[in-house]
This record gives C-alpha cells, sequence and structure tokens, in this order.
C-alpha cells in the first residue's frame, strides 16, 4: 500500500487538534485529523452521541462548537485512527478500527495526543471496581452508566471532584472524596483560578452538588488499600500525617468501586517515537515536549500543542491548537492574513495565564514522598508484568539506578501498556530511593508501535 | 558522580554482552578489571536482539566449534552467576520455502553433520509435526535438539554481576573519551569520569569499534549492519523451537541465494511468552531507527511461515547494530601495533552465542599471554594481510 | 453475570443535561456465549460494566482478576476477545449488533 500525500497531519482531536484543525482548513491546507476515539473532542468532551450544551465552561462550550463543525468539514478524516508512529522519512503510520494501517505523507505534523492519569499503587489497586477517576466520568458522561453502585474517589487534583459530581448528578452514590493534597495546596489553586471565575463557579457547583448528595467531602486524606475477593468490596483510608506526624485515623467504606487519580501526565509517546526533545518542567506536570514559541519541536517540520507541552486544560489546549496552526502555516510558506499577528500576541498571552493555572493544578496533585514511600513490598506496581514495590526497592539496592536498568532487570514498563501506567509514579519512586533529581532521570523511551498492532494489519498486501 | 579508579589490571570498554564476559572471565582468573560503559549495560546491540544460541546457522568449521563450546560454557555458567538468564534447550529448526532453498541446505547441513553436529533434515509433514504452528509453505526444514534460546539481556546483566561479585568494578555511563600510550604502548585511558592507569584494554564496543579504534589510528573493517526486530505481546506457547528461515543462513552465507528478494526470518518465543521477530539486514549507518519498510517486511514473511501469528499484537519495535565484519568472523585478539590493546568485536549476528567462548579466550590471552584455543583465524590484523583477501570475497558485501 | 445487569442499568440515559435527543438503538451482543443488552453507540466497557461484569481477564502471570483501569485507551487492562480477535482493547470499541465477547483472556 502507498502513502498518501497531505498538508498537515494533526495526531489527536481533543481541543488542542479541533482548533489547529480548524485553522489550518480556513487556510487551505489538506488536513487530516486522527483519533483513536469514535467521536472527536478528546477529554475535554468525553461526550455521547446526544448532543450537549457544555455547560459552563467556555472551553468546552468552545471546543463541542469545533467538534461538532469538524464533522461537516472533509479533513476530519474517519474516525477511530491510532497513530503508530511518525517515522525519519516524515511518514505518519495509523492503524484503523479494521485493523488496516492508513499511510500518510503530510508536509507537517502537530501532536496533539492529550494527557492521562496519573496512579498511585496501593494494596488492592488491580482489583476490578479500581478504576481511574476519568474513567468513572467517561462512563457517566459518556456513556450515561454509574461507575459503582456506592463509589469513593480518591487521590488529588479537581478531577476527582468533577467524577464526583458528574456521577451524583446521575443519581449515583458517591460516599466521599478523599483528597490527598491539604487545605494549603487548594488555598494556592483558589488563588489561581480567581483570574478564571467560570472555573472557580464550576469547582463551586460541584461542591455543592456533592454536599446535597450527602458525600463526604475530605482533605488530607488518602486511600491505603482496596479489599475483597474477585472485585473491590470495601476502602480504607489513613488520614495523611500532618507536618510529619504520624496518623493512625482510618476510615473504612464499604463500596464497590473506588475512582482514583493523581493528576495528569501528558502522552509523550509519539514525540518520543518521532525523537522529539523532551524538557523537565515540574510546573507543567514533569517530563513535557520542548517546544520554541511557536510550538515547533526539536524536530522541525512537527509542531506540537495542548497538554503534552504541560498540563494546562482545555483552555490552553484550544490556545496552543491555533497557536501550532500558524506555526504550521508559516513552516509551509503559506501565507497568513493581516490579523494574525495580533491574534499571535493575544493568543501568547492567554496560553501564560493558563499555564500559570497548570503550575497550581501541579502543587495539588504532586504526590508526597511519604505517600510513596509507604508503599508496601507486596503492592503491584507495573500491572503488565506483575512488578512488586518490593521487586523495585531490591533492585534499585543492588545498583539499578535508572528507568532503563530496572526495566532490563525486572521487565518492568515491558508489557503492553509498554510503561504508561506505571512509567510516572516509577520515576517519582526513583528518584526517592536513589536520592536523584526527576530532571536528571529520563522517561521510558517510546518505539514504533506506540500502541499494539496486529501482524496481519502489518503484513497485509506485502509479499513475503 | 563517581569518579573512575586511578589504576586496574585491564580496562574493559564496553559493557554489552562480550565486554561483560571478558570482565567475568578476567575476574575469574583473579584480575580486577575496570568495565567503563558509556551507558547502560546492554544498550548496545546486546539490548536489541533476538536471543538465538542457533548453532545450525554457524559456518561448518572452526565458527561451529566455537559455538559449541560457547554453548557448553553458556550452559555452565548458569550455577556461576547471581541471576538467572533463562537459557532453554529448545531446539532449533530452519524453515525451507523452496527447492532451491532445499538444494542449498541439503549440502549445508552435509557440511554441519561433518563438522559433528547433530542436525537433520526433515520434510514439510514432520516439520509441522515438531512445529504444528508451521504453514504448508515450509516444504522441508533442518532440525537440530541442541539450538537453544537465552535472554540476551539479562545473560549480560548477569555475567556483569558475576564479574562485580567476583571483583570487577562495572561502571556504567562511563564513556572512554582518549588513549594514552608510552613507546606506543597503551598506558591509560580517559574517560568522562577521570583517568584510568592500565597497560591492558579489551576493546568489546561492539559496532562502535572503529571510532574507538580510530583514536589510535586503526580501522578495524567493523561496520554497523541494523537488524530490526517485532515484539509482540505475551501469548501462550505457539512456538516449541526457536526458528529461522532457510534464507537466514543463505543471507549469512551464499551470496547467491542472498541475492533474491525476500525477508529471512527468525522467531523464539521467550521465557515471559513473547515472540521475537527478526530481522533485517541493513547497512544504514549508526542509524538506529525501524522504518515501515522493515517492519511490514517482518510482519510479511513470519505470517507467511506462521499464520497464527496473524492475530498477535506487535507491541514494539526496535533496531540493533550487528557489529559485521567481511568474513562474518569476529575480531579476537591483540593488536600488535598497539601493544596492551586487545580487540573483541565484530559477532555480527552470533554475539551472544559466542559470548561464554570469547570471554574466557580473551581472559586466557589476557592472563597466560595465549589462549586454549587458536585465535588464528580469528585475527584483527587478518584484513591488512594479503593472505586475506580470498576470505574477504567470501563475504557478503555492503 | 445476568444476574446484575436488570438493578445496574437504571442510569442508563439517566443524566439530567439532555432530555431533547433520540435514544439510541437497543442492540444484543453475546458475552461468553450470553446475550447481553447494550446500545449502540456504547463502548463494549460500557456494555459489560452495565451488565454489571467488572472482570474481564486475568492477569497472565497470577490468573488475578482485572477489570478496566483507564478506560481511555491507555493501560491495556480490558483486554477482551472480539469476534474471535484477542487482546481487543474494550473501552477503545464499539459495540455492534450480534458482536460476540469472550472475557476469559489473560
Ligand atoms: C480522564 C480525563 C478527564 C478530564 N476531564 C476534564 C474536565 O472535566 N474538564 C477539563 O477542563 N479538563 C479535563 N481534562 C483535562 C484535559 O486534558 C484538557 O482539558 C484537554 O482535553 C486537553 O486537550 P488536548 O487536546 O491537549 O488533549 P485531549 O483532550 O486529551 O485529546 C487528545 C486526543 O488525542 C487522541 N490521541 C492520543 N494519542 C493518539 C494516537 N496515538 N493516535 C490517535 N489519537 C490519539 C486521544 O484519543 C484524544 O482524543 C481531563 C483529562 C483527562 C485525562
Ligand atoms: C536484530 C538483531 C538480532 C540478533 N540476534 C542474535 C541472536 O539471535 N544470537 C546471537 O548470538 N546474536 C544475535 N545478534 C548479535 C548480537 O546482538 C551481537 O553480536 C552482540 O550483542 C554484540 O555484543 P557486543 O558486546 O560486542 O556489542 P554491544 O552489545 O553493542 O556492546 C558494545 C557496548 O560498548 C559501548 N560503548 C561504545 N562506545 C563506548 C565508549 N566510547 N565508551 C564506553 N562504552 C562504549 C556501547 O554503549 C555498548 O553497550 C543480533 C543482533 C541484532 C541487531
Ligand atoms: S481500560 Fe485502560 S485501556 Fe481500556
Amino acid at each position: 500500500m502507498d502513502t498518501e500525500p497531505c498538508d498537515v497531519a494533526v495526531c489527536g482531536a481533543g481541543p488542542a487538534g479541533l482548533a489547529a484543525a480548524a485553522v489550518l482548513g480556513r487556510a487551505g491546507l489538506d488536513v487530516r485529523l486522527l483519533d483513536e476515539n469514535p467521536l472527536p473532542g478528546g477529554q475535554l468532551l468525553r461526550r455521547s452521541r446526544k448532543p450537549t450544551r457544555g455547560g459552563l465552561d467556555p472551553a468546552r462550550r468552545q471546543g463541542l462548537r469545533l467538534a461538532a463543525r469538524s464533522k461537516g468539514q472533509n479533513f476530519y478524516g474517519k474516525p477511530l485512527q491510532r497513530v503508530i508512529g511518525i517515522f525519519a522519512d516524515g511518514e505518519v503510520l495509523a492503524v484503523d478500527a479494521g485493523h488496516r494501517l492508513v499511510r500518510l505523507r503530510p508536509r507537517a505534523a502537530i501532536l496533539a495526543t492529550g494527557a492521562r492519569e496519573r496512579y498511585l499503587p496501593f494494596a488492592g489497586w488491580t482489583l476490578p471496581g479500581v478504576m481511574g477517576a476519568g474513567a468513572a466520568q467517561i462512563l457517566v458522561k459518556a456513556h450515561g452508566i454509574l461507575p459503582a453502585r456506592r463509589l469513593v474517589v480518591a487521590g488529588a487534583g479537581p478531577l476527582l471532584y468533577a467524577a464526583a459530581a458528574e456521577t451524583a448528578a446521575a443519581r449515583g452514590r458517591v460516599l466521599a472524596v478523599l483528597d490527598q493534597a491539604g487545605w494549603r495546596e487548594h488555598w494556592h489553586l483558589a488563588l489561581a483560578l480567581c483570574r478564571q471565575p467560570t472555573k472557580m463557579l464550576q469547582g463551586a457547583a460541584y461542591l455543592i452538588r456533592l454536599q446535597a448528595a450527602g458525600c463526604r467531602v475530605r482533605c488530607g486524606w488518602r486511600v491505603v488499600r482496596a479489599e475483597g475477593r474477585e472485585r473491590a468490596q470495601r476502602v480504607v483510608a489513613v488520614r495523611s500525617a500532618p507536618r510529619g506526624r504520624p496518623s493512625n485515623e482510618t476510615m473504612v467504606f464499604s463500596a464497590d468501586g473506588l475512582a482514583i487519580g493523581w493528576g495528569l501526565v501528558p502522552n509523550l509517546e509519539l514525540a518520543q517515537q518521532a525523537g522529539c526533545r523532551l524538557v523537565h518542567d515540574e510546573h507543567r506536570g514533569g517530563w513535557v515536549v520542548d517546544t520554541d514559541a511557536a510550538l515547533q519541536t526539536s524536530r522541525p517540520g512537527i509542531f506540537a500543542a495542548g497538554e503534552v507541552t504541560g498540563i494546562g486544560g482545555g483552555a490552553k489546549a484550544l490556545v496552543e491548537g491555533e497557536l501550532a496552526a500558524f506555526g504550521v502555516i508559516d513552516y509551509l510558506g503559506s501565507r497568513l492574513g493581516g490579523q494574525v499577528a495580533a491574534r499571535r500576541r493575544w493568543l501568547n498571552h492567554r496560553r501564560r495565564r493558563e499555564l500559570s493555572l497548570g503550575r497550581a493544578l501541579a502543587a495539588v496533585t504532586r504526590v508526597p514522598p511519604e505517600a510513596l514511600a509507604g508503599i508496601p513490598d507486596d503492592t503491584v506496581v507495573c500491572r503488565c508484568e506483575d512488578v512488586t514495590m518490593g521487586d523495585i526497592r531490591r533492585a534499585v539496592f543492588s545498583g539499578a539506578d535508572s528507568l532503563s536498568a530496572l526495566k532490563k532487570t525486572l521487565r518492568l514498563g515491558m508489557g503492553i501498556c509498554q510503561g504508561r501506567t506505571c512509567g510516572p509514579v516509577v520515576l517519582d519512586l526513583l528518584a526517592l530511593l536513589t536520592r536523584q533529581s526527576p530532571a536528571t532521570l529520563p522517561p521510558f523511551g517510546a518505539r514504533a508501535p506506540i500502541k499494539p498492532v496486529t501482524l496481519g494489519a502489518l503484513a497485509e498486501g506485502r509479499s513475503p | 558522580m563517581k569518579r573512575a579508579p586511578a589504576t586496574a589490571d585491564a580496562v574493559v570498554i564496553g559493557c554489552g554482552v562480550i565486554g561483560a564476559s571478558v570482565a567475568f572471565h578476567l575476574a575469574l582468573a583473579g584480575l580486577r578489571p575496570v568495565v567503563c560503559e558509556r551507558a547502560d549495560l546492554a544498550a548496545g546491540s546486546s539490548g536489541a536482539c533476538d536471543g538465538l544460541v542457533f548453532l545450525q546457522s554457524k559456518k561448518p568449521g572452526l565458527h561451529l566449534h566455537l559455538a559449541l563450546e560457547s554453548q557448553r560454557r553458556l550452559e555452565a555458567l548458569r550455577a556461576m552467576v547471581p541471576l538467572d538468564y533463562e537459557y532453554l534447550r529448545c531446539g532449533g529448526l530452519v524453515a525451507i520455502g523452496d527447492e532451491a532453498e532445499h538444494e542449498a541446505m541439503r549440502r549445508y547441513v552435509a557440511a554441519q553433520r561433518d563438522s559433528g553436529l547433530d542436525v537433520r533434515l526433515v520434510n514439510g509433514p514432520e516439520a509441522r509435526r515438531l512445529e504444528p504452528a508451521l504453514s504448508e509453505a515450509v516444504i522441508a526444514a533442518a532440525y537440530s535438539p541442541l539450538d537453544a534460546q537465552i535472554n540476551p539481556m539479562r545473560l549480560t546483566l548477569a555475567l556483569a554481576a558475576g564479574a562485580r561479585q567476583r571483583g570487577a568494578r562495572i561502571m556504567p555511563r562511563t564513556a572512554v573519551t582518549g588513549f594514552e600510550c608510552q613507546a606506543g604502548a597503551i598506558c591509560a585511558v580517559a574517560t568522562t569520569r577521570g583517568t584510568i592507569r592500565t597497560r591492558t584494554v579489551v576493546l568489546a564496543t561492539g559496532a562502535d569499534t572503529p571510532r574507538l579504534a580510530a583514536l589510535l589510528g586503526l580501522d578495524p573493517p567493523i561496520r554497523p549492519r541494523r537488524g530490526q526486530l517485532l515484539v509482540t505481546a505475551p501469548q501462550r506457547q505457539i512456538l516449541r523451537h526457536c526458528l529461522i528461515s532457510a534464507r537466514y543462513i543463505a543471507v549469512k552465507y551464499d551470496p547467491a541465494l542472498a541475492a533474491r528478494s525476500g525477508q529471512s526470518v527468525s522467531m523464539e518465543q521467550t521465557a515471559r511468552g513473547n515472540l521475537l521477530l527478526g530481522s533485517t539486514r541493513e547497512f544504514a549507518g549508526y542509524d538506529r531507527n525501524t522504518t515501515v519498510d522493515g517492519i511490514q517486511a517482518i510482519a510479511a514473511a513470519c505470517t507467511h511461515i506462521v499464520p497464527v501469528l496473524k492475530q498477535v499484537q506487535v507491541i514494539r519495535a526496535f533496531a540493533g547494530l550487528r557489529p559485521w565484519t567481511p568474513d562474518g568472523l569476529p575480531l579476537l585478539g591483540p593488536v600488535p601495533a598497539v601493544p596492551g590493546l586487545v580487540l573483541a568485536a565484530g559477532h555480527e549476528g552470533d554475539g551472544i552465542a559466542l559470548s561464554a567462548v570469547t570471554g574466557a579466550l580473551i581472559a586466557e590471552l589476557i592472563v597466560n599471554g595465549r589462549p586454549r584455543i587458536d585465535l588464528n583465524d580469528f585475527d584483527p590484523m587478518r584484513f591488512s594481510a594479503p593472505a586475506s583477501a580470498e576470505a574477504a570475497a567470501n563475504g557478503v558485501s555492503p | 453475570m445476568n444476574r446484575h445487569q436488570r438493578q445496574n442499568s437504571p442510569a442508563q440515559g439517566a443524566s439530567p443535561r439532555r432530555a431533547t435527543a433520540p435514544e439510541p438503538a437497543p442492540i444484543i451482543i453475546r458475552v461468553n456465549g450470553r446475550p447481553v443488552p447494550a446500545l449502540e453507540g456504547q463502548s463494549v466497557l460500557a456494555a459489560l460494566h452495565a451488565a454489571g461484569i467488572r472482570t474481564l481477564r486475568r492477569s497472565d502471570r497470577h490468573g488475578e482478576p482485572r477489570g478496566a483501569l483507564c478506560a481511555m485507551g491507555v493501560c491495556f487492562e480490558c483486554r477482551v476477545t472480539i469476534n474471535g480477535q484477542p487482546g481487543i482493547q474494550a473501552c477503545m470499541t464499539e459495540v455492534e449488533d450480534g458482536m460476540d465477547i469472550r472475557t476469559d483472556g489473560y
């Protein structure tokens, strides 16, 4: 099968990718928008097929408008196209839902692969019924299904409240929201939100809804154990030690569902595989794609937008999508209209504002060292290869001091998810155990295919 | 940052499987070598390869003899290192796809039997009885019960750990940047963690060897030959044996057969259940990227021979750089022009299989002045002497 | 597993925000040979979840039960066999009428 030429491949149809594609489409370029989900919109929209208005959040409303429009425009390719690699010669390789390869040769590409949740391992977190807060949100929001009959939500970050409130709104029973961050961290977030009244309102609405639904909201608590045979039946949480003092205050919930999450980490695999340089910035969520002011990565012609350049939310993603599109238009030598310079200035200004929100988010979702240090030896950390905390401690003790060394000794991160789930937290663990700065520890590498693809798909149409 | 020691009995450069094995055997003999590795252990070819200890693919004669000796040692070494390297004598099949290959394999197998290898030709149905997953496209096979597989990364780590237990110092993330000589002989090695004074340096830098040798004004004819490899998700048992296609042997030794189109394949199922499917043989400089073309070629060739693989998912692909030499044999031994310098590199596609014997022989050379097996055929200088012309001509040229 | 499905389904479509849209069409999928109702446009994961099915596979090393974690294509814990093809992510696949799903993989 031959490669199909086009102007721009936009990888990811979240807010960033949608915003970019809209600008590029208006500039008359041949754009392919590729996303592995059945519907455009990314994590911000995560809507069902039924029309929704988007509620309070302006970013979500704008995203919805873009998503609705993208369907009518011919540049929105078929859905369910998973990009599995961008090769040295510029070829973008994707695979569709029917296990067929899609081969594009664009003149430029935008990486808008978004973010995923960060999970902290604890005893019993592999039990069915323990799921990401995002997963709970997707079940209620996109599918109208309750994540559990009795749900506990635990971890850190605003997503917990969104998941809990949306479950409560669908008349689900939410027993508690256990936020690991204390009031101090929340105070910083509240300050940052002062400049974003709609987000503030949204947060308040969540809290009011949870209060009304009889859900306990507790800060400074963390989940230590999920128990049950075959599936989660009980959740045990302890109060975090205030200022180092030990605490033995515990709460036990009888719950069949536990939604967890400790903030977001960017989906860097495509950028890494493509050979784009990363930088470490703890205010933007750790390792992120390095870009110049026009959002071009270290690889010429490849741009990045949205969560991959730093966790900052939907509004930042929309702004960056547009900026990256302008960058691409410049790069391709197409002409930009007259008002673009002013628009770019305004977008850059917005971007800085949203980045400061990201900084506050990073602070509330930071996992404190004692939470990492307290993971028991028999807890599974790498779920694909069943590597435990004890395995990691022993390997570090006998000299493994990098992710790649841990990988070679323990097979950690070598399973089918390729370290996506455990990688971010193992990096924190390694930094803690070896007293290295996280900035000196490179994350797991990524290689094509960045997500699994059948040999049949790869072999099709090719003589042996 | 930890500093390098000021002096060492010997400095081994590179901690791939060869460097680790040399260090292990030196330490076993009572020396305290220092191993300098630019990146992590097994960061080079030894961490980006299959783990076949395939005897059938070795050239009848000394090459095969060495491989048999190496296999014996790999079996014995298991008890001497602190890490299991998943050695499994699973037996191996060479899948034959057409009459031309069959004819070539008849001759090849006869020569191997003469060299003392337990190997025989089986017809298609018998091949499928041995390996039920094989397709009808396989018309015959060569079978040897001796072929084995290993986890190459763990082998490297195990040898390094065994060396460390016996007094070797292994220094990852320590690159060698230069050499100091006195009256033409090596007297020190400069590294990114300081200079180490030593009189013996072993260059075990695989495909990178020409780059280091260039610092001493040498140009050993080792070139990187890229091999791309696919890894699948863990599966229940699909393959009972390790498997290569006859074309693989052809590509290695028979230029006429090699010239025909088609991808040679090697397949093995690891202890964990992942299948390793390889591999291309390309001259692409030091580029370790995979290519769409390479990935597709491997997928097509493997699913042709083992059709159930069509449903199996590939979870990653990578490329390693085999240290190629013109005659397919490694460069082992001293370099007379630079006293103190010993080469242990250029194993191309056999470094894992030959690791144990290479380490043992190099250690014997350093400790006793001469190894038990005559290394003449592997003389690093053989390509600069006129006598080597024939050997070079026999090799596959780039 | 069929036991749960009626008890757990009232939330389907119960989100208060929307009222006007046409209801998605009900379809039937087969899970380990048994019929399970689903709605067009749902992910396989959502359909299984609504039917009370949480264990989607067993960990291949120790045989422990595993279910969906991320629901967004990242963790690969939701692998099921669909129409004979093993290793398909339930969360990233939309249901189709008559789809044959098995949760006894590893
Ligand atoms: C679970 C979750 C819930 C969230 N909920 C909220 C919320 O309620 N409110 C809020 O403001 N923010 C929320 N966020 C934050 C969210 O990341 C941003 O608001 C915003 O969606 C970021 O936009 P983006 O375009 O950068 O990335 P995303 O919206 O994440 O979009 C990235 C898109 O790329 C696709 N993709 C990734 N890799 C590939 C590939 N290899 N091939 C093809 N497609 C690919 C993904 O399927 C996705 O559609 C949530 C994030 C997560 C992870
Ligand atoms: C796809 C593929 C499949 C293969 N399959 C098999 C097989 O089935 N069986 C088999 O026997 N063989 C196989 N091989 C061949 C085998 O991998 C090699 O022969 C073997 O790994 C070579 O080992 P080495 O130690 O010489 O080189 P390497 O493993 O490459 O080690 C050299 C080391 O030197 C280091 N180094 C380089 N420069 C410096 C410096 N300046 N300072 C310090 N350190 C430095 C490098 O970082 C590297 O770690 C395969 C190879 C490939 C690519
Ligand atoms: S639940 Fe994580 S990939 Fe489907």
